[in-house]
């Protein structure tokens, strides 16, 4: 097999390779950083790789594997993590320069549990500044470029996952999500991307930005890669006070099971007000295949959503102008122009202002609740429209011009603030070849819910076969 | 300071907010700043339309068994 086809497998599929010693994880690796030698600087998808320490650990792979140790689905994948994600030894720059010289004393969780089940740590990905943003259009680290075109952002804040995953320059990545910062990049690179519910995923050792709406999660070339990626990491963790100490399921038994007689919920309000055509479209048509495979659908109704963009402004910039207030005051200038804006703004928010809008999140978290009582899952896009250029601070929606972060967060961030998990993946492209994806959202702890029916579009579409022009 | 409860926040009243937390209220830094302080106050403006009475805040994520 070539190298670029390797390089381009899901771990499902490259897990069977290495399991049956048909391929190496050194291979594998040789595969992987000759691409990103290749691509990366057109892409600039990472701010560290990780060469040598991803080497000695493919070698360790492969000898445990040939030893008859074999870890499981992940042993001997390439991955990345978000550089936002603490790595003993490695630089954890949340790309800013801020924290450009910091170099981890220790392991996060996520990562730890990672390498237990054997994945290979190839590099840190480029994200918006402190993941305070929806491009990844970095002052420090450089932009990161969108692997479908280049002139146009991948997404953010983890863009750099979204586009090495896409490009094929990791098999898998890590992504952190507060409005939508897994999902955003997920659907504007054409990948699959988890946000689980709050406290399913550790987020101890993984640089805050707002206690209360930040998640952890997989980003990947499948559902089923998903699945695989949450069993090596989800489950309760005593260093993370937000984590959840419920059991954690077989992901992948989800995957691919029946889905006929499973209910779907569409939302009548918000979600579909202001869009661009074709990717209602393509989501409107995505539901229609899900109802062909026997899913029932139904509207239901959110009646407070419309109150979320305030109340999650409100908590997102208040808890960020928090923890970043020691740098705010003493190094503000070290900020890019557009973070340090928004956490000044959130140093401007009242105590009053604050408490409301978490009393706001109980209203709307009830509205999901009540909607989520009647269906098994709610389908959405997940973002209103296409990656725009990068530079590009608006997004046009049928002849409207919006302000680009909050549209593009305007469809993800009411499910940070439930907490409930949502995937999305993706379900289409626009005229000019750009990816488009729809988001499904669970009941809380209800992952598998979310990895079955996506999986059932998976299989009955074909685009998350189509590769990036730039690969 | 302008009255907050007026329908749309306005230049006055963000340069007013950036003053009394301590930001940089040059010209040339509130161009930046202040239109970011306009958005996210004339957004929470809509939150008052809520009834929330009797409803507490999310307090809803506690650590441990769930």
């Amino acid at each position: 097999m070539k190298s670029d086809e390797l390089c381009s497998l899901s771990a499902a599929r490259l897990a069977a390779l290495i399991a049956k010693r048909e391929v190496s994880p050194v291979e594998v690796l040789d595969a992987t950083l000759a691409r990103i030698d290749r691509l990366e600087p057109k892409l600039n998808c990472f701010v560290t790789v990780l060469r040598d320490e991803a080497r000695a650990a493919a070698q360790e792979a492969e000898r445990a594997i040939a030893a008859g140790n074999y870890r499981g689905p992940l042993h001997g994948i390439p991955v990345a993590l978000k550089d936002i994600f603490e790595l003993a030894g490695s630089r954890t720059t949340a790309s800013s320069k801020i924290m450009a010289a910091h170099v981890s004393q220790s392991d996060c969780t996520v990562a730890r549990r990672l390498k237990d089940a054997g994945a290979v740590i190839v590099g840190k990905t480029n994200l918006h500044e402190f993941a305070i943003g929806v491009t990844t259009n970095n002052p420090h680290f450089g932009p990161t470029r969108n692997p479908w075109d280049t002139s146009r952002i991948p997404g953010g804040s983890s863009g750099g996952s979204g586009a090495a995953v896409a490009a094929s320059l990791c098999t898998a990545a890590t992504g952190t999500d507060t409005g939508g910062s897994i999902r955003i990049p997920s659907f504007y690179c054409g990948i699959v991307g988890l946000k689980p519910t709050f406290g399913r995923v550790s987020k101890a050792g993984v640089v805050v930005l707002s206690w209360t709406l930040d998640h952890t999660g997989p980003m990947t070339k499948s559902v089923e890669d998903a699945a695989i990626f949450m069993q090596a990491i989800a489950g309760y963790d005593p260093a993370d006070p937000s984590s959840a100490d419920v059991p954690v399921p077989d992901f992948r038994q989800a995957v691919g099971r029946e889905v006929k007689g499973l209910r779907l919920g569409v939302p009548r309000e918000f979600f579909f007000d202001a869009v661009e055509p074709e990717v209602e479209s393509a989501v409107r048509a995505a539901i229609a295949t899900l109802e062909g495979l026997g899913v029932t659908v139904e509207e239901i109704s959110l009646p407070h959503i419309h109150y979320t963009p305030g109340a999650f402004s409100a908590i997102i910039q208040s808890e960020a102008a928090a923890f970043h207030e020691p740098w705010l005051t003493t190094r503000p200038q070290d900020y890019g122009a557009d973070v340090r804006a928004r956490l000044e703004a959130g140093r401007t928010i009242l105590a009053t202002q604050y408490v409301n809008a978490q009393r706001a999140r109980t209203v709307i978290k009830g509205d999901f609740e009540r909607a989520l009582a009647k269906v098994d899952a709610i389908a959405t896009p997940t973002v209103p429209a296409v990656a725009v250029p990068i530079g590009e601070e608006t997004v046009q929606i049928k002849g409207k011009t919006y302000e680009l972060r909050p549209t593009a967060n305007r469809l993800t961030s009411p499910i940070n603030m439930t907490g409930l998990p949502a995937i999305s993946l993706p379900c289409g492209f626009s005229a000019n070849g750009l990816p488009i994806g729809m988001q499904l959202v669970g009941r809380a702890f209800d992952e598998p819910m979310l990895l079955t029916l996506a999986h059932a579009y998976e299989a009955s579409t074909e685009w998350h076969n189509r590769q990036p022009p730039v690969a | 300071m302008e009255n907050p409860s007026q329908d749309v926040v306005g230049r006055d009243y963000a340069l007013a907010l950036a003053r009394l937390v301590g930001l940089d209220t040059s010209e040339q830094h509130m161009a930046e700043v202040g239109p970011q302080i306009e958005r996210l106050h004339n957004s929470l403006l809509r939150l008052r339309q809520l009834d929330l009475a009797d409803v507490e805040p999310a307090i809803v994520f506690r650590a441990g068994k769930e």
